[in-house]
C-alpha cells in the first residue's frame, strides 16, 4: 500500500509522526529517504517525542545508530556512511530487535532489510512545503490505511 | 583438557546467556537465561552469582571454556573478552568451543542441528550426530540459507535453538575443544567478513 | 592512588595508569586509525573486532610501561559512553572482570568529562571554568563551577558542528573526514558569500547548525543547476566564517555571564585552525586552552583522571552491571 500526502509545515510534519507513532510496536522497521535537509532527522525527533521520549534527539551519523532507552526503545540509525562503507552487522541486533528502528538513508543499506518495513521518502517542495509518499505492505498497512483520518 | 579442575564455561553467542561452573568435569551450577541486548549488563554479575554460590572466587577458577560463535557479533565479543582477560589475568588454560557445538550437547538425539538465526533467510548451523555422551561433526559449522541446508539433510534430527547446554559432553568428545596457545591471539568466530571489507575487496579487484 | 583508565569508545584501544589523577605512569593506545583509512571513515564493526583482538595485549603493555601489577591499581575508569556501542562494550566488560578478579573499585567515565580532565593532567583546572565541546557527535557549552559537577548550559538543537562539516564536505565532494579538508581549504578561499549565523543572537547558549547546512546545501544546488562555477574554496570559507563566528560568540558570551576563569575547548573540531585562530583572537582575558596533540585524539590517560575525580568527588563507585550507552547525558554525570 502507497500514499502520497502534501505536509505543508512543521505541524503538520509532527502530526504525521504523532499519527505513526500510535501504530508502533516493538520489532518494526521505518525507512527515510529524502535529500539533506528535507526533514528526515526533525521526523524522527517528532515520532521520537511521540514515542514518549524526554531527551533531544540527535542527528546519529557519526556514531550510525543511538539507542534510546524507553518502554517502547527508539534505535535511531544513519545509513548515510553507510554508502560507501556497506551494511554493518551490529545493526541486525536493534533492526531485528525489540524496539522500534528508524532508519534515515535507508536505500543505502536496503538489500539487508526486511522486506516488510515502513518507508516514507521526503521531498522538498519549496520552503517548508514536503511531499511525503508513505510504503508499507503487511503489518504497516494500518498505519498507511487509517491516514489523514 | 583436565577434567579435575574448576571449570568455569562462557557463552555470550545467542540469544541466550549460558554460564555454567564444574568441578572435576561434572556442572555444579548453571545459568541459561534469555536475553537479547542485555548479556553486557549481566555476564559479569552472573558470573560472580554462580561464585559465590560455589564458594569459588575467580582467581580459584583453572579452566575456561569459551564459545566463540558463531552468533551475535556483539554478544560473543562481550564472552570473548572476558574469557581472554581471564586467561590473560590469572595465566590459567583457556578452550574454544564452537557455539554449535556447545548447543548441539543440549539433545539427546542422534543427529543434531544447532541452529541461530542469521536474519535474511540465513542460519548458523552444524550437523552433529551423537553416540552414548559423545559428539561428532558430520557437517561444520556455516552460515547458510535455511532451506537450501535443511533440503540435504533426509534423516530425522533434532533442531537445538533454546535448550540448556550439557558442557559435561564435551569432554567426551573428540576435536570440540581446543586449547587456546596465544590469549592475546583469540578472537570470535565471525565466518563472515565485514561488508566493508568486502566491498573493499571488491573495489580492489576491479 | 593508583587509577587504571580503560577507553574503547571508538577507534582506539586504550589503557593508561594515573597517579593521583594526574602523573601519567603508563598511556597504552592501540589506534586503529591505519584500518578505517581505506574506508574514509571508522566502520563500527571493523572497530569492535579490533578491540576484541587487541584488548589483553593493551592492558599487558601498559602494565608493562608502568612498571605496576593489577595488585597495584586503587580503582577502574572505564567509558561508559558516549561512543559505540558495540566498542564500548568490550572496554566495559573487560574493566568489570578486573574489577572482580582483584577486587578493585570501579567507575564507568562520561568520554567528554574525560575530554575535560585531560587538561587537568597539564594544568589545574580552575573553577568557574567553561568548556566548549566540538566533534562529530558533540556541540555544547558545559560550566563547572567545582570538580565534577557539569552544568550543560547549551548545546545544538541539531546537527552537531562535526556532522555539518562532514555534510558540506561532502555535498563539495570533498574526502572523509570533510573537517580537516574544509578547514585546509577555507585557509585559501575567500568569504565570497553570506552565509547565515544560525542562533548568534538567541539569548541562550543553544547552536543549530541544520538551517546553515541546508542554506550551503541549496545555494550549491542552485549554482549548480544555473550552471555557475562553483568556488570550493570560497564555500568552505564562507561557511567556516559562519560557523566559527556563532561558536566563538556564545563562548564569549556564556564567558561573560559567567565570569569564568578559564576556558577549555575540546573534541576534534577543537583541531580546526579557523576556530582556534578566531577563539583565540576573541577570548583574551582568561586563558584559553586547547588540548596538546596527545591527549587531543581518545587515550585512557583522560578516562583515569576524569574517574579520579569522580571517584574523589563524589564518593562513586559502579557495579558489575555497568552497560555501555551510545549517548549519554554529561549533566547527569556528576549527579
Amino acid at each position: 500500500m502507497k500514499k502520497t500526502i502534501i505536509i505543508n509545515n512543521l505541524d503538520e510534519m509532527d502530526a504525521l509522526a504523532n499519527h505513526i507513532a500510535l501504530f508502533l510496536r516493538p520489532g518494526q522497521v521505518i525507512g527515510l529517504s529524502g535529500d539533506l535537509g528535507s526533514g528526515k532527522t526533525t521526523f524522527t525527533k517528532f515520532l521520537g517525542r511521540h514515542m514518549g521520549i524526554a531527551d533531544t534527539i540527535h542527528s546519529p551519523t557519526f556514531n550510525i545508530i543511538q539507542v534510546y532507552e524507553n518502554p517502547l526503545p527508539l534505535y535511531h540509525i544513519d545509513a548515510y556512511r553507510l554508502e560507501d562503507i556497506g551494511y554493518d552487522y551490529e545493526l541486525d541486533d536493534f533492526i531485528f530487535g525489540d524496539g522500534v528502528a528508524v532508519i534515515e538513508w535507508y536505500p543505502f543499506i536496503e538489500t539487508m532489510l526486511p522486506e516488510d518495513m515502513l518507508t516514507l521518502d521526503i521531498q522538498l517542495e519549496g520552503g517548508t512545503k514536503r511531499r511525503v509518499t508513505i510504503e508499507g505492505s503487511g503489518q504497516y498497512e494500518e498505519i498507511i490505511e487509517n491516514l489523514g483520518h | 583438557m583436565r577434567k579435575s579442575s574448576k571449570t568455569l564455561v562462557i557463552d555470550t553467542a545467542t540469544d541466550y546467556l549460558y554460564l555454567a561452573y564444574l568441578e572435576d568435569g561434572i556442572v555444579k551450577d548453571d545459568v541459561h537465561e534469555p536475553g537479547k541486548n542485555d548479556h553486557s549488563v549481566k555476564v559479569v554479575p552472573k558470573i560472580k552469582v554462580i561464585l559465590d554460590k560455589n564458594k569459588c572466587a575467580l582467581t580459584d577458577i583453572n579452566q575456561v571454556i569459551i564459545g566463540i560463535g558463531p552468533g551475535s557479533y556483539t554478544g560473543v565479543r562481550i564472552g570473548v573478552s572476558i574469557a581472554k582477560m581471564i586467561g590473560y589475568m590469572n595465566d590459567v588454560d583457556v578452550y574454544r568451543v564452537s557455539t554449535l557445538a556447545l548447543m548441539a550437547t543440549a539433545s539427546k538425539a542422534e543427529y543434531i542441528v544447532p541452529f541461530i538465526d542469521a536474519r535474511r533467510g540465513n542460519a548458523y548451523m552444524a550437523l552433529y550426530k551423537q553416540s552414548g555422551d559423545t559428539l561428532s561433526v558430520i557437517k561444520e559449522d556455516r552460515i547458510e540459507n535455511i532451506d537450501a541446508f535443511f533440503s540435504r539433510i533426509t534423516f530425522m534430527y533434532d533442531k537445538v535453538m533454546t535448550q540448556k547446554p550439557n558442557p559435561e559432553k564435551l569432554f567426551n568428545s573428540e576435536g570440540l575443544l581446543t586449547k587456546v596457545d596465544d590469549i592475546h591471539a583469540l578472537a570470535p568466530n565471525y565466518m563472515q567478513i565485514t561488508e566493508a571489507e568486502r566491498n573493499l575487496r571488491k573495489k580492489h579487484a576491479n | 592512588m593508583l587509577v587504571m583508565g580503560v577507553e574503547s569508545s571508538c577507534d582506539e584501544t586504550a589503557v593508561s595508569i594515573l597517579r593521583d589523577g594526574k602523573d601519567v605512569l603508563a598511556n597504552t593506545v592501540l589506534s586503529q586509525i591505519d584500518i578505517h583509512k581505506a574506508y574514509g571513515g571508522v566502520v563500527p564493526e571493523i572497530a569492535s573486532r579490533e578491540h576484541v583482538k587487541g584488548v589483553t595485549m593493551v592492558f599487558d603493555t601498559a602494565l608493562k610501561e608502568g612498571g605496576v601489577s593489577f595488585e597495584d591499581i586503587d580503582l577502574i575508569a572505564v567509558t561508559e559512553g558516549p561512543g559505540l556501542i558495540g566498542s564500548l562494550l568490550i572496554g566495559i566488560n573487560a574493566a568489570k572482570i578486573v574489577s572482580l578478579n582483584y577486587d578493585i573499585p570501579l567507575v564507568g567515565v562520561h568520554h567528554i568529562a574525560g575530554h575535560i580532565y585531560a587538561n587537568n593532567i597539564e594544568h589545574d583546572l580552575e573553577f568557574p571554568l567553561l568548556a566548549l565541546i566540538v566533534s562529530g557527535g558533540h556541540t555544547e557549552l558545559v560550566l563547572m563551577r567545582e570538580h565534577y559537577r557539569f552544568e550543560k548550559i547549551g548545546e545544538t538543537q541539531d546537527d552537531a558542528v562535526g556532522e555539518a562539516y562532514d555534510k558540506i564536505a561532502r555535498v563539495l565532494g570533498l574526502s572523509y573526514p570533510g573537517g580537516p579538508e574544509v578547514d585546509k581549504r577555507s585557509r585559501e578561499g575567500e568569504e565570497l558569500y553570506e552565509f547565515p549565523r544560525p542562533m548568534i543572537d538567541t539569548d541562550d547558549y543553544d547552536f543549530s547548525f541544520s538551517g546553515l547546512k541546508s542554506h550551503v546545501i541549496n545555494l550549491h544546488h542552485n549554482m549548480l543547476q544555473r550552471g555557475e562555477t562553483i568556488n570550493v574554496n570560497a564555500f568552505c570559507r564562507s561557511f567556516q566564517e559562519a560557523v566559527t563566528d556563532v561558536l566563538v560568540e556564545k563562548t564569549k558570551k556564556a564567558i561573560d555571564a559567567y565570569s569564568v576563569k578559564g576556558l577549555i575547548v575540546a573534541g576534534g573540531v577543537a583541531a580546526n585552525s579557523g576556530l582556534r585562530k578566531k577563539m583565540k583572537a576573541n577570548v583574551t582575558d582568561i586563558p584559553v586552552y586547547f588540548p596538546s596533540l596527545r591527549f587531543c585524539t581518545d587515550n585512557a590517560a583522560m578516562i583515569a583522571a576524569a574517574g579520579y575525580f569522580k571517584h574523589q568527588t563524589l564518593k562513586h563507585t559502579d557495579h558489575y552491571d555497568l552497560n555501555g550507552h551510545s549517548r549519554l547525558d554529561l549533566a547527569k554525570e556528576g549527579l
